[in-house]
């Protein structure tokens, strides 16, 4: 008792133990993964009668045995009657929504797309990948914009969750995953958490902290709301929303200032200390008490914990990404990471918490607007010339729009006139939704792609059924970069077919109807074959990743060739940039984009709950919804008396553009002129509320702040609130 | 101490103020404690004192191998009958360390616990009319400590402490064992703990005595607490504890109060100085006085008895090296500390709680290695009258008489025939006891008080009680026994079945 | 740091240091039966039929609660073992459902045990109600030894919500909910681990419970 102990494999810990109470023997058991959060537990699923009805957890990493509800039981989405079983296109504007065999729904979409490609220019088009999908199909749909059509404009959702941590660790440290790993949280003595409320965002990660908490960590918790992890935190750092840069950045002056930081470290792993530090000076301990709220001496209890540890690690999410300046304040955490010199080794790191089950693979495949698979720079043009070299097609040179900006521009000119969405659903994902709603509308062609019916659907042109994960072949990438095979549980329902294999046609025929390249090579013969593509074109990560030996082996990447165990520690040796040194930047704090004033007096923050997973598509069409059925919003019980609410009574939230009702949950987790809404319910959506106010490097919304009024509903239905 | 403050006096406090818990009082508790909801309820789902509903108006027979020999069954058909018309429920209540002066009935109203003893079947009829029984018994009576030992004398004046060597040294030549009736020499304990370094250590005397058949602790808490007051002070001081903690059985109600006196007197007198000291009320069942299940009940758990190694010495109270030490063996160091090893060894103390068919039941000091027959004779027993003795109490074995009339009651008895002084209780028998009565009550004892945490105990006991109650014998008993003493995890289980084994051993064909 | 030598059943073992003796044993391909030991939640040593015999120890010690040493001669089936094995099992199926825990059925038969020499069960454990609290899973208490593994693995072991606790005490003893209140009005967070780690099937999916009852009608 007392010390931290790892969770490294023992000897009886890889033990398959089968359950053994069989009240249903079942007629097969899949071993897969879990499609929710990036965790990437590993599952086996139970079958009998074509349903799951049991899921257990393996005993390996990452999850060793462990699961949340959602993994657990919320796979009833699979079996829903939303699963949309038929391909369907609206001959034109204002028709119906029709069924149509594949052939006919390819050619229509392909020649669409085509069409408008030719009138307008390939940037016309716009491809949305999704982090959800397979490794193997992001790949497929980065290829389609760059190779079969000729643009960068791709990208996915990890605009939305973590592209400022993509931005600010690439530039730093050159590279946007996770520096450690999952099972080296037992390693870590002290545990800063910052911005993630883990116990319900990634909750197998977050009983782990708690338990190493537990086991004599020293967790350091940095959050305005009182999560999960805030109740057992040591330390816990309770600032005001949208003050993290000078938090941290206060933490890592507070250490050069008292002498206490990594000397060594900076002087032979980092550059540009000197022009840090003098952007750093004006934040003493005694300027972060006034901006944070936090007492300075936290502050400095923090920083020198932190600082002194053996190995501290941090671990962030949305908190710290999701504003319009969340490329700093991730860079502020890079910064105290870099002068405590906490990094390249066992325990410690910076460890950015991915939300979805593969949001770093779509990432690493390169479904962004500028860069290739591996992070390679659009910009560069070496790397087009060999891009071009490995697709036999030439490359278009300026990076595509991101996904804000491709929604912005929509019914401009020279606007996106084409969005093909593959298991995205942005009205309910994407920030100011009306603005959303409205350039749908506008769209010439929009073809969605999806497993069931979203909130997008009604706009679509084309609709196109995908397979769920648990109907096809692939691989996902955890947030700790574990490379996992998914396999077959059945077979997709109707005429459902894989996102892989869909946009493989697509692929063919606008390759042939775009003349670009030969439409041969779109003949994938299934999931392996486009991975075999991924390891040639990508050696130095994937090389030694292959379907076999992830079939007895746990990888991860770096993995470059097959007697590689893949790297776990990133930057023991040097950082992936060109110097091999840590780049210290200024990560200088700006006030939020929105005030609150006194029409909108209140701040309020966004995001997800345990029961629930992003826009709800999947969580609210399985047995979770019981546990969590509708929408509420956390109000602390000062704001409750100051506005006239009652715990459990419906409100009303109203910003700038617009509002929604909700139930009031008067709790303290909810600081004091802070109110908190979950995102998952559509027709509740709390983005309804935010801001389309832009971080300008990242190009991720401002979700975490934008300022509103609560009122009490007039039609009172108190009914209990609770959570959940 | 941790800084939380300690769940069970809490619940405690809830519970006098109120006669049962609401739901209120342990999240408050629980809250106040720092302990999880679950942990607090389990504690609650494991006392018996804590009930959840306002507590009907209980008359409870106690429960002891001397009732059970003699008129149990009758005076429990009494009391079933009387209790209803009386507007309360009938019960019986374990062993109270009242067998010297029994038959015992306790009458419980609230929190309110009042004992009355001797009562005779007449008495417990006079209930259904509303008449309490007429002799009322706050605490053992003094003149029960008979024949005049060394240990019934207050310390006077309190021993001086003379450094950490010279006591323990002092500890080791006087051959001082553990005294609760584990007989492990208390030198080695001592020094255990005083090799082990931590930010703090515990001193935890062991209060709760509740084997049926033994009432030496009680009359040493209840007549003499400064002198294991400052044989704890001393060992604290040896092994360098800042805290002491005087575990009292939870129903030692007036044992309690005397402890705390004592302690609020010595305090008053500076005689702890630095020391931190405080007085427990126990959790009230047998369990507790194993002293890792002990240690789990002051930090609020359930009194289960922890998987070993580590030891309390090492790893003991919230994790801290600890000293566990029986009320009596407290006070023979207390008396080594004020009178030298020499001396001690030249009288070989030991107290031993005699009960049952003699002449004069009570307390007595008698020298180590006294034959079996001249401890009975002490007390004004005839061994030519008795057929058995029970020696050390409902964990211990029956012994035949004339046989075993001349077994040395000495620490090396158990090599010598296989049973063991224990904590050093007597229990005499006559010739018209019916023995197997006596077992099965022993029994239903161990079945009632298993805590529930290892399976060959929570599901041997009671079946061992069925095939005790059934007089049951042969070779599927004998594996039941065998998975009983072989199989659980503390004593409580280990012991459950060493009378009646003993009984069928050595007087098998004499009763049925 | 060194390997850890000694003997099981006759076989020479090299331990890790810090491994117990069931790891000893397993690394000699001897499988010693266990029912409440579990690797993720921590819960050792309830169940006692993992003891073995140490030559020159006493009394037989819980093989998955004793770390191996250097030269124990460890025997982990011996005539005595197995009768106390037997008399622990046929008391637990006596007192228990255990129609849907395949595990203690085999011991059952390794051990040849026939609980019905014990005569009716003593205790109402059998008796125990269904517990369908949420929209999840089902607490089939009738099914269940106490164990712990759940209330581990909702506490200290894994999840550290501590949703369960044991109440009662002796044969009685049960996991239970603090204030014995429905799990929704509990710390739960539904994650099932505790369901994972159940070896009897008391803690049972609604989706596997109805596909089985289904399975029935």
């Amino acid at each position: 008792m007392g010390k931290p102990t790892p969770h490294t494999p023992h000897p009886t810990s890889h033990r398959e133990v089968p359950v053994m109470t069989p009240r249903v023997s079942p007629d097969r058991i899949v071993s897969t993964v879990c499609p929710y959060c990036g965790v990437g537990c590993r599952v086996d699923l139970y079958v009998k009668d074509e349903k799951i009805y049991r899921v257990m957890a393996q005993e390996g990493p990452p999850n060793y045995g462990a699961l949340c509800v959602k993994g657990r039981f919320g796979l009833g989405f699979l079996h829903h009657p939303d699963r949309l079983k038929t391909p369907l296109i609206r001959r034109r504007k204002g028709a119906e929504l029709e069924p149509a065999g594949w052939d006919k729904a390819l050619d229509f979409a392909a020649s669409r797309l085509a069409r408008i490609a030719a009138e307008s220019g390939p940037d016309a088009l716009y491809f949305v990948s999704s982090a959800k999908a397979t490794n193997e199909e992001n790949y497929l749909m980065q290829k389609l914009a760059r190779a079969a059509v000729g643009t960068h404009n791709v990208d996915h959702c990890a605009r939305l969750c973590h592209s400022s941590s993509t931005a600010a660790l690439s530039r730093s440290l050159g590279s946007a995953a996770m520096s450690n790993t999952l099972e080296e949280i037992g390693l870590s003595d002290v545990i800063l958490v910052a911005g993630s409320n883990t116990i319900e965002t990634h909750p197998v990660v977050g009983a782990r902290i708690k338990k190493a908490a537990r086991e004599g960590a020293f967790l350091i918790v940095a959050d305005p709301r009182r999560v999960g992890l805030a109740e057992v935190a040591d330390l816990w750092l309770r600032l005001r929303p949208g003050t993290d840069a000078v938090l941290f950045g206060a933490m890592a002056r507070h250490l050069v200032d008292a002498g206490r930081f990594d000397r060594g470290f900076v002087e032979r792993r980092a550059e540009g200390f000197e022009e840090w530090w003098q952007s750093a000076r004006a934040y003493t301990l005694e300027f972060a008490e006034e901006t944070t709220g936090v007492p300075a001496a936290r502050i400095r209890e923090a920083a020198e914990r932190y600082a002194d540890a053996r190995a501290a690690a941090s671990y962030w999410a949305m908190g710290i990404t999701q504003h319009a300046h969340g490329t700093e304040n991730v860079q502020a955490l890079i910064n105290l990471a870099v002068v405590a010199g906490q990094l390249g080794k066992p325990g410690a790191g910076l460890n950015p918490l991915r939300g979805q089950n593969n949001v770093q693979g779509a990432g690493d495949m390169g479904a962004l607007p500028n860069v290739y698979p591996g992070y390679q720079p659009v910009s560069d043009r070496h790397v087009r010339k060999r891009w071009k070299a490995l697709w036999h097609v030439r490359q278009p040179e300026t990076p595509g729009l991101t996904m804000t900006e491709a929604f912005e521009s929509i019914g401009a000119a020279n606007g996106v006139r084409a969005v093909y969405l593959m298991g995205e659903d942005p009205i309910t994902s994407e920030p100011y939704q009306d603005h959303v709603r409205a350039a749908l509308e506008k769209l010439d062609l929009l073809i969605v792609q999806d497993i069931l019916r979203n909130e997008t659907f009604p706009y679509a042109d084309v609709v196109l059924p995908a397979a769920s994960f648990a109907e096809k072949h692939g691989t996902f990438t955890n947030t700790d970069r574990r490379v996992q095979r998914i396999r077959p549980v059945f077979k997709p329902p109707g005429e459902a077919r894989p996102d892989g294999w869909i946009t493989a046609q697509l692929g063919r025929r606008l390759a042939q109807l775009l003349k670009r390249g030969w439409s041969e090579a779109w003949n994938y013969a299934g999931p392996e074959e486009v991975w075999e593509e991924v390891r040639l074109v990508l050696p130095e990560t994937f090389g030694g990743i292959g379907y076999d030996r992830l079939e007895r082996e746990d990888l991860r990447w770096p993995c470059p060739h097959e007697r590689s165990p893949g790297v776990s520690v990133l930057f023991t040796d040097g950082f992936y940039t060109p110097s091999k040194k840590a780049r210290l930047l200024p990560a200088p704090w700006r006030p939020p984009a929105e005030e609150p004033s006194d029409e909108f007096p209140l701040v309020l923050s966004t995001g997800r709950v345990l029961y629930h997973w992003h826009g709800g598509v999947l969580s609210r069409r399985s047995a979770l919804s019981q546990a969590y059925p509708e929408l509420k919003v956390e109000v602390n019980p000062a704001d409750a008396a100051r506005y006239g609410v009652r715990d459990g009574q419906k409100v009303w939230l109203t910003s700038r553009r617009g509002r929604i009702r909700a139930t009031a949950w008067v709790t303290d987790r909810a600081p004091e002129g802070v109110v908190f809404a979950p995102i998952h319910f559509a027709e509740q959506p709390a983005n309804r509320l935010t801001l389309d106010a832009y971080d300008p490097t990242s190009k991720i919304p401002e979700y975490k702040f934008a300022a509103v009024r609560l009122e009490p509903a007039n039609d009172v239905t108190p009914e209990a609130a609770g959570p959940g | 101490m941790d800084s939380a403050p300690l769940l069970l006096p809490m619940l405690d406090a809830a519970l006098a103020a109120r006669g049962y818990l609401e739901p209120a009082d342990i999240e408050a508790a629980a809250r106040e404690a720092r302990l999880p909801l679950a942990r607090a309820w389990e504690a609650v789902r494991f006392y018996p004192r804590y009930r959840t509903e306002p507590p009907e108006k209980r008359f409870l027979l106690v429960d002891d191998p001397v009732v059970r020999a003699r008129d149990f069954a009758q005076l429990w058909a009494e009391l079933e009958d009387a209790a209803p018309r009386a507007e309360a429920h009938a019960d019986t209540v374990y062993s109270q360390g009242l067998e010297a002066v029994g038959p015992a009935l306790v009458i419980e109203e609230g929190a309110r616990w009042r004992v009355f003893a001797p009562v005779q079947a007449a008495d417990l009829q006079a209930l259904a009319m509303g008449k309490l029984p007429p002799h009322e018994l706050e605490a053992l009576p003094p003149e029960l400590a008979r024949g005049g030992g060394d240990l019934f004398e207050p310390p006077d004046p309190l021993p001086e402490f003379s450094g950490a060597d010279a006591l323990i040294s002092a500890v080791r030549e006087a051959g001082l064992r553990g005294l609760g009736g584990a007989l492990f020499p208390a030198w080695r304990k001592l020094e255990a703990v005083r090799a082990e370094a931590a930010d703090a250590k515990y001193v935890v005397v062991n209060g709760d005595e509740s084997e049926p058949g033994n009432f030496k602790d009680r009359w040493l808490m209840e007549h003499n607490p400064r002198l294991v007051w400052a044989g704890a002070a001393l060992a604290a001081r040896a092994v360098g504890a800042s805290e002491i903690i005087f575990y009292v059985r939870g129903e030692y109600a007036a044992a309690r109060a005397r402890v705390e006196a004592a302690r609020a007197e010595l305090e008053a007198s500076g005689y702890f100085e630095e020391l931190k000291t405080q007085t427990f009320r126990g959790g009230g069942l047998y369990v507790c006085g194993e002293e890792s299940a002990l240690l789990e009940s002051i930090e609020g758990r359930r009194a289960e008895p922890r998987l070993k190694p580590p030891y309390p010495a090492q790893a003991g109270l919230f994790d801290r090296p600890t000293l566990v030490n029986n009320v009596e063996t407290l006070a023979h160091l207390a008396w080594i500390a004020a009178h030298g090893a020499e001396a001690y060894r030249q009288r070989l103390p030991k107290l031993f709680s005699i009960s049952g068919d003699v002449a004069r039941p009570g307390v007595y000091e008698l020298p180590l290695g006294t034959p079996l027959a001249g401890a009975l004779e002490a007390a004004g027993g005839d061994p030519e009258d008795l057929q058995a003795v029970l020696l050390g109490g409902a964990a211990g074995t029956f012994l035949r008489l004339p046989e075993a009339a001349e077994l040395p009651l000495d620490f090396a008895a158990p090599q010598l025939s296989g049973d063991a002084v224990g904590p050093g209780a007597l229990v005499a028998f006559t010739g018209d006891r019916d023995l197997w009565a006596v077992a099965e009550g022993i029994a239903a004892f161990f079945a009632h008080e298993s805590c529930g945490k290892c399976f060959p105990c929570s599901l041997g006991t009671p079946h061992l009680h069925a095939a005790v109650a059934r007089r049951e014998r042969g070779p599927q008993t004998e594996e039941l026994f065998l998975a009983l003493e072989q199989g659980s995890l503390c004593g409580l289980g280990q012991a459950a079945p060493w009378a009646v084994r003993s009984l069928i051993r050595r007087f098998e064909g004499v009763r049925t | 740091m060194s390997k850890v030598s000694l003997v099981v059943d006759g076989y020479l073992v090299q331990a890790e240091p810090g491994e117990t003796l069931l790891d000893a044993a397993r690394r000699a391909g001897v499988e010693v039966p266990t029912l409440c030991f579990h690797e993720r939640t921590g819960t050792r040593g309830l169940c006692r039929l993992c003891v073995v015999e140490v030559e020159g120890w006493g009394r037989p010690v819980p093989a998955c609660a004793t770390e191996a040493q250097p030269n124990l001669v460890v025997r982990t089936e011996t005539e005595a073992l197995a009768a106390l094995r037997r008399v622990v099992l046929e008391l637990l199926a006596l007192e228990t459902d255990l129609s849907h825990d395949a595990g203690t059925q085999t011991l059952l038969k390794r051990y040849a045990a026939h609980p019905q020499r014990w005569s009716a069960p003593l205790a109402d454990r059998r008796e125990r109600e269904p517990v369908h609290d949420n929209p999840f899973f089902v607490r089939d208490y009738a099914k269940c030894y106490t164990c712990r593994r759940c209330i581990d693995a909702c506490g200290e072991g894994v999840q550290g919500v501590w949703a369960y606790g044991t109440t009662g005490r002796g044969h009685a003893a049960v996991p239970g909910t603090p204030l014995d209140l429905p799990l929704p009005e509990t710390p739960c967070v539904f994650c099932g681990n505790c369901l994972q780690v159940c070896p009897t099937g008391a803690l049972v999916p609604l989706e596997e419970l109805s596909l089985a009852e289904g399975g029935l009608s």
